[in-house]
């Protein structure tokens, strides 16, 4: 019993922190996209404006849920808690640093897999229920625009996952400890980069929001707390792949040289700074570049990224068998 | 975790069951919980106000004279088909790449064949211009 309530509050200790970092990684988000394009951002409520996610947030709890008339309301409900847990619940394979990890899995790559798969259900499910051509368009497109991409980055994490010799997060960070994944393996670190923004359906390749055509997207029935929690759950997501690019690439809690300034500082707050290095990728490029075509996003995709991952995975197999460096 | 005992798996006393996989369960349990309690909280607690003209699909001023799910582009259909033969072949890969140190290089070239003939079939997609858009 104990047991259980020690596990609950563990869980609890990362939910309700990632829950804050999200609505603070909005706010970051206007703040930074309000300085590059020459204003305050949000600077009313509170210090500078520090309380207005929580504002936000109580906004959109206080409106009307609406579940329109010709939507099946089953799946309707469905689709944005789907979302929201299946972005919470891959949380729970992340090392924060030696030992810290909730579930230490052997498969812990395969897990994060399988929760990002499930994904696509969730956009799906709030396509086709809505029952509105805006919402149906935009869940196609980003289903077909989140399985393309999904192909490379399971290419390049299998480029990393050869290179550590296991599907456990925390091997495979401690496997970068003579140097981090992100030099020999610089393109698969990019071409990484760039199909999380496609994964996680952001700037460039939010086309299932396109705001001018699509309205929003898959998204434009809901309201209140049912956007919210699609709300959530996206902006989970890209934290969540944000650290597992800084595990993957850019060697997790390790500091960047193992001197004894650098390792005073504990190993969350340097997995903390590589986060905030990837959050700050998609903020950035969400305010730098205009948004792809639809058919550059599948050239992109599949003709580019998949040869190229494909190609940089057997490269660096050959490298490894010829020079015997393989891991176990 | 190199000489992995299967039978530990199935005894429930310190099995990978009880100590993690146990704990994946209780933390889908609590963003289930969770997530019912944003959404009932939001939906009981607001006054609800629905109103005919409200809850009909959104179509920019119109009224949705038709249901939506009809047609939808066979391209989509056909990425999503080439889709699950890449990711069959990332499933086929993925044991491949954590016991590549044990295998010989027997089980490296047929990975290389597979990849050879897979790599066939994907130039000739993109021959018949499947991958095309427009």
């Amino acid at each position: 019993m104990i047991l259980i309530l020690i596990t609950i509050l563990k869980i609890l200790s990362i939910v309700v922190p990632l829950l804050i970092a999200v609505a603070y990684f909005t706010i970051a988000e206007r703040k930074i996209m309000g300085s590059i394009q020459r204003r305050r951002g949000p600077n009313v409520v509170g210090f500078i404006g520090l309380l207005q996610p929580l504002a936000d947030g109580l906004k959109l709890f206080a409106k009307e849920t609406t579940l329109p008339a010709s939507a099946n309301t089953g799946i309707f409900l469905l689709a944005p808690s789907l979302s929201f847990i299946l972005s919470l619940i891959g949380w729970s394979v992340i090392p924060f640093s030696e030992g810290a990890v909730l579930c230490d899995i052997n498969l812990g790559i395969l897990y994060l897999f399988a929760i990002s798969s499930l994904n696509v259900y969730g956009i799906l499910f709030a396509g086709w229920s809505s029952n509105s051509k805006y919402a149906y368009l935009g869940a196609l497109r980003s289903a077909a625009q989140m399985i393309s991409y999904e192909i490379s980055i399971g290419f390049t994490v299998l480029s990393v996952v050869i290179c550590a010799g296991s599907f456990n997060l925390s091997t495979i960070v401690l496997a970068q400890k003579k140097i981090w994944f992100i030099f020999p393996l610089l393109p698969i670190f990019i071409i990484f980069y760039v199909s999380m923004l496609a994964e996680t359906n952001r700037h460039p390749f939010d086309l299932p929001e396109a705001e001018a055509e699509l309205v929003s997207g898959y998204n434009v029935e809901y309201s209140a707390m049912t956007f919210a929690l699609f709300f959530l759950g996206e902006y989970a997501n890209m934290l969540l792949m944000s650290t597992l690019s800084a595990i993957l690439f850019l060697g997790g809690w390790l500091p960047p040289l193992d001197i004894f300034f650098f390792n005073i500082i504990p190993g969350p707050i340097w997995l903390s700074l590589k986060i905030i290095i990837g959050a700050t990728f998609f903020i950035v490029t969400r305010a730098t570049l205009p948004r792809y075509r639809y058919d550059q996003l599948m050239f992109l995709g599949w003709k580019c990224f998949l040869p190229l991952t494909l190609g940089y995975l057997l490269f660096t197999v050959g490298i490894l068998i010829s020079f015997n460096w393989l891991p176990n | 975790m190199a000489n992995f005992d299967y039978n530990m798996m199935f005894f429930f006393e310190d099995s990978l069951i009880k100590k993690e996989y146990s704990v994946l369960l209780t933390f889908l349990v609590i963003a289930v919980l969770l997530t019912i309690v944003i959404i009932g909280a939001s939906y009981f607690l607001v006054r609800q106000n629905p109103d005919p003209e409200k809850l009909s699909a959104y179509e920019c001023g119109f009224e949705p004279y038709e249901d939506t799910r009809h047609t939808f582009d066979v391209r989509f259909c056909v990425i999503a088909i080439l889709f699950i033969i890449f990711d069959i072949e990332i499933m086929f890969l993925i044991p491949w790449c954590v016991s590549l140190a044990k295998l010989d290089l027997l089980g490296f070239w047929s990975m290389i064949d597979f990849l050879f003939e897979l790599g066939i079939g994907f130039f000739y997609v993109w021959y018949v211009r499947a991958l095309d858009w427009d």
